[in-house]
């Protein structure tokens, strides 16, 4: 969207290279929580801009998205519970065999992005949330009937990963520090990925799908190929995220993982950071990580979570339909005379 | 079991359908009238039982009063809704719509559990009612059958009053054009919060019917806003015809799929949902006026 | 006589209601062509069937590109004809409002390039691309406002993006749908000079409809009038305005 101020919509290298160089300081001056917390930051921020790739830049909202985290997050476990032991990789198991599971992980999500994307883009709106709805819930119920005998069922089962040994080399993967390293090696050159494919002509086409589908296929574009493209992008990119929480949280279950209550954290973050911009899910998923930690300080808050946050999303709807990153372009705009809409 | 058709499971599925189908109603009213797709349906629902629950104890013990009572309520709650938020966004995307009703949804959730505490409850099935009365050659119970005659009731009422009455016509009209039936002297911010009105006390009054048949927790909205979600789409969203249709089927599936396998029930309504939206995006009535 | 657009036999039919009635034309590639009509005469169905946005119950529709091969349209995706060649301006602004007049033409010039699943490039610091967007931009005195989003714009400089979205992609003929609708008589006049203009300088063809006949005459060198949805005269301007039938058409039969 043009009307966002250029600061926010292309953050000025500068800055871009001091969030940068904080996020690689931080384990080793924050607590071990902390560090948690951020990581889980780092994942849900890339849940959240490869889900905006398809709402905020295609304009297509799915309600389905979960089946693309939990699936890979169920890949990643599975593999390491039931393949990796058996591959004779010896003591760089947790890491190579979890290397090797998140690739398939990411694979199965694409997998299964393929055929669902191909059916939910011939429709729109409405219509195309329903049918993401109904595809993730039926992995839901699948995942709860414990389906092929996989999925352990409502209980699901955990996902530790642990000492790699690599040439005498010990590394502890499930220790907090390591895993946000990990994390951030993984999260930092997908988002740029991300921000390669938004700024490239394909990107540019999907806006105008957003803004008008109709003139753009009436300029040639073939529209209904173009959004299922997007989706299957859309879906690698959230399957990445899906298998880094896995072993993070260490463990996995319907609910926590293919539920559509999961499908609504990306929507709830996007809407919290804004949509239009790029960095919009990314202050989103800074903000609903923190409120919820926050929330979590206060038993009399915590008992009340939904109602805070329900408040919080109408708040926005109502009043700052651009979300964070729209309010700071406002203000950066009046802050500096620029034009804005 | 009696050989030969299926009695017990048909009967049951009418009932599991005859209460979504109230909830279903009035999704569907208000989407094929206003427009809007309200995730917070599920939520008036629950509302309506818990409400049907504390007005109970207060009335000592009369159900129908109880019911009634509630399902007022949550219509005044639709209403307070309506006008003060539902209001200011009509103008506005349909995704941003369903975001504020969810929202709703949390915040309902979150103030019903406050009032009412997490814990499960239950209301007794009123006197007239309890028991079973032999139906079809099964013993079927006498509340269910009750509560399968009133959505049949509700359904005649609301073909009647849609198609025959004055009121009707002015719903239709204002839902088929919204401008026209302005510049035509209709008040249509009125008709509105009136139909947004009706379509919650619709729900809950499903909430109040369900009471006697299961007992709930504060868990009880999502479970069913999925439910009505599949009834109205697969039905036709804005079809009221669809949503008894599809409401029932839905009860049916729900009823014969527990005999097929553990979860299928729980499988089918999304299967369904899946081809409905592949085969018949407008669902199996839709495209026709409410 | 070259033949760029013709259809043959053309008919759109809604259950009883003929909106267009087999209708054949063949539009020449020196002229400029204007389509007139009473209103609801078919004018902007027959449009929506040359684009693919509807399909023909009955007929045909090809077109003759720069190297001289016909191509049949009939019945095939929008995308697909907008790739043969065949562009449209809409009545109704039809482009794409939250984004610059600039980016507006990226997306055509993308489109035209087929480079709409490149993900390798960046769009902004593409200069080929910048370049050919603010050719069109430049060919359509848009340059002041090449940054402003088009929701902002005058009503004048919004028809004027619609049009330049639609020759942006450099097609063979462009079907501009009431290029002035809305405008003042200065605004059309100069939309006037530009299609005139840019109608020498470039190979695109032209196809008009309006409704403001001064301007018809002024511009045409072709005039096709349809009434309720049947071709009832086809040739320059002078013989089509003294047929009885347009007169008719127009004014209801005359005592």
């Amino acid at each position: 969207m043009s009307d966002i101020h250029p600061l926010v919509e292309r953050p000025p290298r500068s800055v871009v290279a001091v969030v940068g160089v904080l996020l690689v300081v931080a384990p080793l001056v924050l607590p071990s929580f902390q560090t948690y917390l951020l990581t889980e930051v780092l994942a849900l921020a890339l849940f959240a801009t490869g889900f905006n790739l398809l709402y905020g830049y295609t304009g297509l909202l799915s309600f389905g998205h979960a089946m693309f985290f939990g699936t890979a997050g169920y890949t990643v476990g599975i593999f390491m519970r039931d393949v990796a032991p058996g591959l004779g990789l010896g003591g760089a198991t947790p890491l190579v065999g979890f290397l090797i599971a998140g690739v398939l992980g990411v694979l199965v999500a694409v997998a299964v992005a393929v055929p669902v994307g191909y059916l939910s883009v011939r429709l729109e709106e409405i219509y195309f949330a329903m049918i993401t709805l109904s595809f993730s819930m039926a992995l839901y119920v699948l995942a709860i009937q414990n389906y092929l005998g996989l999925t352990n069922g409502s209980d699901g089962f955990s996902v530790i990963l642990g000492t790699a040994t690599l040439g005498g080399f010990d590394l502890a993967l499930y220790d907090r520090v390591t895993y946000y390293y990990l994390t951030l090696l993984v999260v930092a050159p997908a988002m740029y990925l991300l921000w390669r494919i938004v700024r490239s002509p394909f990107g540019l086409v999907s806006e105008a799908i957003r803004e008008n589908a109709e003139r753009t296929g009436a300029l040639g574009v073939g529209v209904r190929t173009h959004r299922w493209a997007a989706f299957v992008v859309s879906a690698l990119f959230t399957g990445v995220a899906g298998v880094l929480i896995a072993p993070l949280h260490g463990s996995l279950s319907p609910g926590a993982n293919l539920h559509w209550s999961i499908s609504a954290e990306p929507v709830i973050i996007t809407v919290f950071g804004g949509p239009y911009t790029f960095i919009g899910p990314t202050i989103g998923a800074f903000f609903f990580e923190y409120i919820r930690w926050g929330i979590t300080q206060f038993p009399v808050l915590e008992a009340h979570w939904q109602l805070i946050f329900g408040t919080l999303i109408l708040g926005i709807v109502l009043f700052a339909p651009r979300g964070v990153s729209g309010f700071v372009s406002w203000v950066v705009s009046r802050a500096t005379g620029g034009e804005s809409a | 079991m009696t050989i030969g058709l299926p009695i017990q499971e048909i009967l049951t599925g009418l009932s599991i359908g005859s209460r979504l189908f109230l909830v279903a109603l009035g999704l569907s009213l208000i989407f094929g009238v206003l427009g809007v797709l309200n995730f917070a349906h599920g939520a008036f629902y629950m509302v309506g039982a818990y409400a049907t629950a504390s007005i109970v104890g207060a009335v000592g013990g009369n159900f129908w009063v109880a019911a009634v009572g509630a399902a007022l309520t949550v219509g005044l709650l639709g209403a307070v809704v309506e006008f003060g938020l539902i209001r200011r966004i009509y103008d506005r995307d349909e995704l941003d719509q369903l975001i504020l009703t969810f929202a709703l949804v949390l915040i309902i959730s979150d103030l019903t559990r406050t009032i009412w505490g997490s814990g499960t409850q239950t209301v007794e099935t009123p006197a007239a009612f309890a028991g079973n009365v032999p139906v079809l050659g099964v013993s079927f119970p006498a509340y269910r059958l009750f509560v399968i005659v009133v959505a049949f009731l509700a359904m005649g009422v609301f073909w009647y009053v849609l198609t025959r009455t004055y009121v009707g016509q002015l719903v239709r009209a204002t839902s088929s054009d919204r401008d026209m039936a302005a510049l035509l002297g209709v008040d249509v911010p009125r008709l509105y919060t009136g139909v947004f009105a009706v379509g919650s006390v619709l729900a809950g009054l499903g909430g109040a019917l369900t009471t006697p048949i299961q007992s709930f927790t504060p868990a009880l909205g999502d479970q069913v806003i999925i439910n009505a979600f599949v009834v109205v789409v697969i039905g036709g969203l804005g079809s009221f015809t669809g949503a008894f249709v599809g409401a029932m089927l839905i009860g049916l599936f729900q009823s014969f799929g527990v005999l097929v396998a553990t979860g299928v029930n729980q499988l089918l309504p999304f299967l369904a949902m899946i081809l409905v939206l592949i085969f018949r995006p407008e669902g199996l009535f839709g495209g026709e006026e409410l | 006589m070259t033949t760029v657009l013709e259809t043959e036999s053309l008919r759109r039919q809604f259950g009883d209601l003929v909106a267009v009635d087999d209708v054949s034309v063949a539009i020449d590639s020196t002229e400029i062509t204007s389509i007139i009509g009473p209103n609801g005469a078919g004018k902007t169905t027959f449009y929506s069937l040359l684009t693919g946005a509807l399909e023909p119950t009955d007929g045909r529709v090809f077109i003759t590109d720069a190297n001289n091969e016909r191509d049949e349209l009939t019945g095939r995706p929008t995308h697909e004809i907008a790739r043969c060649g065949l562009s449209r301006a809409y009545q109704i602004n039809n482009s794409f409002p939250g984004m610059s007049v600039l980016d507006n033409l990226r997306v055509a010039r993308i489109a035209a390039t087929g480079r709409s699943k490149e993900l390798r490039t960046r769009y902004r610091d593409d200069t080929g691309l910048t370049e050919s967007a603010r050719e069109v931009l430049q060919m359509m005195n848009l340059m002041d406002v090449a940054e402003t989003t088009v929701s902002n714009l005058s009503h004048g400089d919004k028809r004027k993006v619609e049009i330049a979205l639609s020759l942006a992609t450099d097609p063979t003929v462009v079907l501009l749908d009431e290029p002035t609708a809305g405008m003042n008589p200065s605004e059309s006049a100069d939309m006037v000079e530009l299609i005139k203009d840019i109608d020498e300088t470039t190979e695109t063809t032209f196809v008009l409809t309006e409704h403001d006949i001064d301007m018809v005459l002024d511009i045409s060198d072709r005039i096709l009038v349809l009434h309720q949805g049947q071709l009832i005269a086809d040739g320059p301007p002078a013989t089509v305005m003294d047929d009885e039938a347009v007169t008719t058409a127009y004014l209801g039969e005359q005592p």
